[in-house]
């Protein structure tokens, strides 16, 4: 049902729109690339390192997360995606992954196979534009990752890491109020950080403590933002929330 | 899986675990040791002459099970770097 897809692919036209305006037919077309809409449980494996995709997945409803896993079988997770993200959008240039791409949460996602981003890239400038500037967004959180992790402490990267968590769901419409959901597990948490799930959950008391966060039953809700924010050192620049002409 | 708690005192800051699951008693022990060295790379840097990282580990029975401990020292000498 094309309804059903249009609903579905509404928080992806959100974070598109929160940034460039979308024509019509462009909806369209991205309506008509999607594919049916998938139901998977917690903890699938979307996709893996060294396979070759044929498909992007948007991410409907849920969390997944980018990993790498080292030979010792310890994981970095590289990135969470909430609904309304393409979590391997880089896939229809690359082809062939260099990591894997796991449901944390129960999910929905539907496949956007290549054939059709191919003809959007051969129909559609601007579209493209978009899409890629999807891409580009993907890279500059890495980027903030990357300096978060080699330059703070683990309290402040963690305050980092709800601040940008918070920031993007309410861009998508996801936040309630001051809440958002965020149901990852403490070993999650500490594998995203690259710290120890001790110290994690020794940093989470500590912004429990000064007051800044609740967090319950995978909701967190910011109870203090501007102290937060500036413990985190947190300038949204590079999530580049500005509606402009790509 | 066992629950373990992990007390911890930097200086005078002190904080009470509320728990971890973890495979076995291994496990906590790499998982204390891994925390206490991480900690010293975010609470060292900023000490000016002295530091001090304690743990205690306790089982789910409340039992302390294990105790690490980093001291740590800075001595100038000759008052070069003064």
């Amino acid at each position: 049902m094309t309804s059903d897809k249009r609903d579905a692919l509404d928080r992806l036209f959100r974070r598109m729109e929160v940034r460039d305006t979308l024509a019509e037919a462009e909806r369209d077309a991205l309506i008509g690339a999607a594919g049916e809409i998938r139901d998977l449980p917690a903890r699938t494996r979307i996709s893996s390192k060294g396979e070759e995709l044929s498909h992007s997945t948007l991410l409907v409803t849920g969390i997944t997360a980018r990993t790498v896993y080292m030979e010792a079988g310890d994981r970095q997770i590289t990135s969470f995606h909430i609904a309304g993200d393409f979590v391997d959008l880089h896939a229809f240039p690359l082809k062939i992954m260099d990591h894997n791409v796991e449901a944390i949460t129960a999910c929905k996602v539907i496949h956007f196979p290549h054939d059709g981003l191919r003809h959007i890239t051969e129909q559609f400038p601007h579209l493209t534009r978009v899409l890629w500037l999807l891409t580009l967004l993907d890279s500059a959180i890495h980027r903030q990752w990357l300096s978060v992790m080699g330059q703070m402490q683990v309290v402040e990267h963690l305050a980092h890491l709800l601040c940008e968590q918070f920031t993007r769901a309410k861009a998508v419409g996801l936040a309630d109020g001051d809440a958002f959901r965020f149901p990852v597990t403490q070993e999650d948490l500490a594998d995203s950080m690259g710290r120890s799930i001790v110290h994690v959950n020794r940093s989470l008391q500590s912004l429990r403590r000064q007051g800044l966060i609740q967090w319950q039953g995978g909701e967190v809700k910011i109870l203090d933002w501007p102290a937060l924010q500036e413990l985190a050192e947190f300038d949204p620049t590079y999530l580049h929330l500005e509606k402009l002409p790509r | 899986m066992p629950s373990f708690f992990f007390d911890t005192q930097v200086g005078t800051d002190q904080y009470r675990d509320d728990g971890t699951e973890l495979s076995d008693a291994d496990a906590a022990r790499d998982e204390a040791v891994r925390t206490t060295a991480e900690m010293a790379r975010d609470y060292l840097p900023t000490a000016k002459s002295q530091a001090n990282i304690v743990m205690w580990v306790r089982d789910a029975e409340g039992k302390a099970v294990l105790h690490l401990a980093l001291d740590f020292a800075v001595k100038t000498i000759g008052g070069q770097l003064e």
